[in-house]
């Protein structure tokens, strides 16, 4: 931005790729945001929900007699009330259930004057269940005589995913080099500060308004009415600000019906909030899978095959965990060059808590198994693990055997990029060469990549964005957009776009985007698509705007159109850049004449991406994006500790928008990924969570954070908004495995099972170091299994 | 959080008065920074009628640093002891454990004597009452079975507060408000062994300072070992203070936290002192610290692994502080 200074006024001035704060910061970091979860409507009444508290149970009786009569209590609902409203993709939930399926399975609810009188109440409820043996892991729920959890699912057997592409016998043949793992990764929670929370509020023609975090309020129309016997058309979704989301609200989750039926039975608004032991017990999982791995490669290291047979612990109920298949099978075709695939899943029900969508979505769980097997196929071969990357790396213009078009591919320049910026291949090596010298501290270094959607993913038959902007007579805009903000900073970017387009102040942009009856339609906050998909849909109705205010400035001054522009609040001359009108006169002009003409314009964005389809063959997004983590680390061999002391991250981002804002998703993402890797773990014994709060539930904090290297490569995405590509997963994604290959590099052991905690890298350490009969001396770390 | 019940508020101005308010009244808890006991009373793991802030009591307050100790109020905030600059160059274990509590806005309220009074810990105690229920309580409330070592006839929750491993391996002593006056303990007789009796005060007494004797040619050390650095409980922590004379071991106390009921003196270090530290030395001390502690199943990481690792911890401790001293 140097040369602007001194350009020609010619020249515009750009604000893209600029640094611009959320509109929302100073409310946010001042305290004067009104969450939903601060807020009160008159009359409002309290809903609490009472949980089984056990996995697997017949509810035998249930005698809510007290709780009703118990003064200021309102309502009192159980599964008798709502047998029928069945929701979920499968129809396999219930707002209130007649049978226990896992620890978190709501029982009863009860509408209250107050938190305190709703609590008594459901200590008055009186519950007789039956124990029943339950199914706590993926393999023991597929055993043939394993206890049923769904009467209509046999077998326990729910959603299935396959994918194969050419001829794996002969691929198999033709490697010379194949690695073979399991890889378990584990449950993991969104922590969203957040907790769950629904107001909801009927009135008296039957039309429910319901107060939610949900980050698709469109689709959760459909979604929600089922649960409530109603149709979608009559449910209005309004979002007031949330304490983040990351996936979890993207479904609906059985506090919501159970707000909306407390409201209709006492025609008063009911409001349910999760304390934050609920929302850990309750609130959607990451999905945990086994993830069988296969990958072949020649003796030059050329990828030959990839296989993996994942099974998936759906836990008690469909949410989206169970659909991830959906991605995994991208990343098993599409990360590197791999001519022949065979993919296959299938989810078993379980009494564990279930699993909704989480960031990284599937990729997470798929990355952390093809990173380490990239690594592994690199020391078999033999090569610098950069250069086995770059040998199977796709270039621009490939096409994955799923049909990913990869039009715009940046992952060489991601791979040499951080290579180079972390002095990576002289360091792996010193790093390698000392990991049998003595010393208690060793140092490691690692590389990891993925390849994810960045366009958006069609998965429904839409992946659209409705888009109205409105000007009014002192240039301001309003943008009324279906674009959610969830703290991933559409506000600012569709601020920042509009401000660009049509040349006005970022603080006379206002948003409108948090109610269903107002704003117009989008699929959701998923598949890192808004910046993408709701950038461009802002784009467009911008230049429409201007379009039209350029045609009436034009015979107001007598000009071409073409040969004007906005900028700076005026109509300026595009020759030299002179100011010729203001803006808000140009309006006012406008809108007070014989033909009155008033700036207010409509879009409806859908990106060029095919439907993902049965077969799974399609190009299902607007674009692709590579990005590569590098990450260094000191691990103490004595006691386990990893220590991570930089990452480097090179991301394909298309273009930069807002600078700030790109960050702020890299480094908030880096730091879902990390607590992933290293220290988030639920602890679910016998479907019971034994670690329902932060003092147990390792969410990283501060000193955790290493410092950041960060790269934007710049590929100039054809389809996306000024060129930008989706950017917000990939961040979380690739973090475990750039860790987990370090951790290789410094000590010479592996993870299959994350997290990375201190206590399972000592025991992986001491039994590298001492094999089992080797007769070592000092078995210093032995035995420390759980 | 579940709801925070109700309870009166009293607010004296004298530790005499404290403990004579603590006294009339049959269910009332002393509150200091509130960050132990404010998360128990919400989750109803202390059936409390009465709290009694002890933030208004002047002598409670204040760090003094003598010619040959320091006398530090039980009420001095852990932020406040962390900056003391006389306390980081003297008694820089304390120093480094205080700063090793929770997070930088917990220690800005904790006080001293909310950290060496610290409530036991055991991830089958500090839950919420349906979380208990659903997991059929234990010893330690409502539950008659220690559930971390069901054979046992006491509670085997941990001590889990950072500073007073710290104070014992400098040798502190406590001075001890009660309705019958003022009394003096060293801080080793401060604490029993056993989870739910884990102090040596009579009903109603209250801690009011802390003395730490000077001693010159001593340094000193904490060393913590947990999952992540900020907001995270000991899954063991060790501090040590040690003199060198030349080649030779001129003294070394060691305490041990997070792996016991109490913080545990670790016995047995005299038999070291006088001898050179080499291996053989450092191995013995391993195995005497590895003979001090009683690691349960009280938290997430397993009993083996934190057996192993405290002793690694007070090895490193003891040869960096040993090196220094060279």
């Amino acid at each position: 931005m140097q040369e602007t200074a001194t350009a020609s006024p010619t020249v515009k001035e750009t604000l893209i790729g600029q640094r611009v704060r959320k509109p929302d910061a100073p409310d946010k970091a001042t305290g004067k945001t009104r969450y939903i979860n601060d807020m009160v409507l008159p009359q409002m009444l309290i809903g609490k929900v009472l949980f089984a508290g056990r996995p697997h149970a017949r509810i035998v009786r249930i005698d809510t007699g007290a709780a009703q009569k118990l003064p200021g209590v309102h309502a009192v609902l159980t599964g008798k009330d709502v047998a029928e409203l069945r929701f979920g993709f499968v129809r396999d939930n219930v707002a209130l259930k007649d049978k226990v399926r896992c620890e978190h399975d709501e029982i009863a609810a009860v509408a209250a004057e107050t938190e305190e009188i709703a609590c008594r109440a459901l200590e008055l409820i009186e519950v007789e269940y039956e124990d029943l043996p339950g199914v706590f892991s993926p393999e023991a729920g597929a055993r043939e005589d394993a206890p049923q959890i769904h009467d209509r699912f046999p077998g326990n057997k729910s959603l299935a995913f396959e994918f194969r592409h050419g001829d794996l016998a002969a691929a198999e043949a033709a490697s010379e080099l194949i690695v073979d793992n399991v890889f378990r990764p584990h449950h993991v929670t969104h922590c969203c500060m957040g907790t769950s929370c629904a107001i909801a509020d009927f009135d008296h023609n039957g039309k429910l308004t319901i107060w939610t975090q949900t980050q698709y309020p469109y689709n959760y129309k459909m979604d929600l009415a089922p649960a409530l016997g109603i149709h979608p058309g009559d449910i209005r979704v309004i979002q007031p600000p949330v304490g983040g989301a990351f996936g979890s609200k993207l479904d609906v989750y059985p506090y919501e019906p159970i707000a909306a039926l407390l409201a209709r039975k006492t025609g008063r608004p009911v409001k349910v909030m999760y304390s934050r032991e609920e929302e850990f017990k309750a609130s959607p999982t990451r999905q945990a899978a086994i993830i069988h791995m296969r990958t072949g490669c020649t003796r030059d290291g050329v990828l030959t095959f990839r296989t993996a047979d994942v099974l998936l612990d759906n836990g008690a109920y469909t949410s989206w965990g169970p659909t991830i298949p959906v991605i995994m099978m991208r990343t098993t075709s599409g990360h590197y060059r791999v001519p022949v695939v065979d993919f296959k899943a299938q989810a078993i029900y379980t009494n564990n808590p279930y699993a909704g969508s989480f960031r990284g979505y599937g990729n997470v769980q798929t990355t952390w198994a093809t990173a380490q097997q990239m690594d592994m196929l690199a020391e078999m071969v033999d090569i610098d693990p950069l250069e086995f990357h770059l040998k199977n790396a796709q270039r621009s213009g490939e096409v994955t055997p799923q049909r990913s078009f990869l039009r715009e591919c940046a992952l060489v320049e991601c791979l040499e990029t951080a290579a180079t910026a972390s002095d990576y291949s002289r360091k792996r090596k010193e790093y390698a060469a000392l990991r049998d010298a003595p010393g208690r501290y060793k140092k490691g270094i690692g590389l990891a990549s993925s390849i994810h959607n960045a366009g958006g993913a069609k998965i429904h038959k839409s992946d659209g964005i409705g888009t109205i902007l409105k000007m009014d007579d002192y240039a301001r805009v309003t943008v009324i957009t279906g674009a959610s903000e969830i703290g991933q900073g559409i506000d600012a970017v569709i601020t920042l776009i509009v401000a660009e387009e049509l040349g006005v102040p970022l603080e006379h942009v206002t948003l409108v985007n948090n109610d269903s009856d107002v704003a117009p339609w989008d699929v959701g906050v998923h598949a890192s698509r808004t910046t993408f998909i709701a950038g461009n849909g802002t784009r467009r109705a911008a230049r429409k705007a201007k379009a039209q205010i350029l045609n009436a400035a034009a015979k107001m001054l007598e000009e071409s159109p073409e040969d004007l522009d906005l900028r700076a609040g005026s109509v300026v001359r595009n020759t030299d850049g002179a100011a010729l009108i203001k803006l808000e006169r140009v309006l006012r002009q406008m809108h007070f004449q014989a033909e009155p003409e008033l700036v207010m314009v409509t879009d409806y964005y859908e990106p060029k991406s095919e439907p993902e389809g049965a077969a799974h063959v399609s190009d299902h997004s607007a674009a692709y994006s590579h990005a590569v983590h590098i990450a260094e680390i000191t691990v103490d061999t004595l006691t386990g500790e990893i220590k991570v002391d930089k990452v480097t991250v090179a991301q394909d981002v298309g273009r930069v928008i807002n600078r700030m804002g790109l960050e702020g998703q890299i480094e908030g993402g880096l730091a879902i990924g990390l607590g992933y890797a290293l220290s988030e773990d639920m602890r679910i014994e016998n479907g019971m969570l034994k670690n329902a709060c932060f003092r147990d539930y390792k969410l990283i904090t501060a000193p955790e954070m290493p410092p950041l290297d960060l790269h934007f490569i710049e590929s100039h995405c054809a389809e996306g908004p000024y060129g930008a590509k989706g950017i917000s997963e990939l961040p979380t994604i690739v973090i475990a495995p750039a860790i987990a290959n370090a951790l290789y590099n410094a000590t010479g052991v592996r993870i299959f099972d994350p997290p990375m905690s201190p206590e399972k890298v000592a025991r992986a350490i001491f039994e590298r170091c001492a094999p089992a009969g080797s007769g070592a001396v000092e078995p210093r770390l032995a035995g420390t299994a759980a | 959080m579940p709801v925070m019940p109700d309870f009166e508020l009293l607010r004296p101005d004298s530790a005499e008065a404290a403990v004579a308010l603590h006294a009339s009244r049959p269910a009332s808890r002393y509150l200091a920074g509130g960050t132990d006991l404010l998360p128990n009373l919400r989750r109803g793991l202390a059936d409390t009628a009465t709290v009694i802030d002890l933030g208004g009591i002047a002598e409670l307050a204040g760090i003094r640093v003598d010619a040959d100790r320091v006398h530090i109020g039980a009420g001095t905030t852990l932020a406040a002891l962390a900056a003391h600059p006389g306390i980081a160059a003297e008694l820089p274990a304390l120093a480094q454990a205080a700063l090793a509590v929770a997070g930088p806005t917990h220690r800005e309220s904790a006080t001293l004597g909310g950290n060496l009074c610290l409530d036991t810990r055991c991830r089958y105690y500090n839950q919420s009452t349906p979380w208990r229920e659903a997991n059929h309580y234990c010893m330690k409330l409502e539950g008659d079975v220690c559930r971390v070592a069901p054979k046992s006839k006491r509670c085997y929750a941990a001590f889990s507060g950072d500073v007073a491993p710290a104070l014992l391996a400098l040798d502190a002593e406590v001075d001890i408000v009660g309705t019958n006056g003022r009394r003096t303990l060293a801080l080793a007789e401060f604490y029993h062994d056993d989870g739910m009796r884990w102090l040596a005060l009579d009903r109603g007494e209250l801690l009011a300072a802390v003395r730490v004797p000077l001693a010159p040619g001593w340094s000193s050390g904490y060393e913590k070992l947990r999952i992540r650095g900020a907001i995270d409980f000991p899954l063991s922590g060790v501090a040590v203070a040690l003199a060198r004379d030349g080649e030779r071991l001129a003294g070394l106390r060691i305490a041990c936290t997070g792996v016991s009921s109490r913080p545990e003196r670790i016995e047995g270090l005299d038999a070291l002192v006088g001898q050179p530290l080499d291996d053989a030395a450092l191995a013995q001390l391993e195995k005497l610290v590895l003979r001090g502690i009683q690691a349960m199943e009280t938290t997430t990481a397993s009993v083996p692994y934190r057996r192993k690792a405290t002793p690694i911890l007070a090895r490193r401790l003891v040869t960096r502080l040993w090196t220094e001293a060279a």
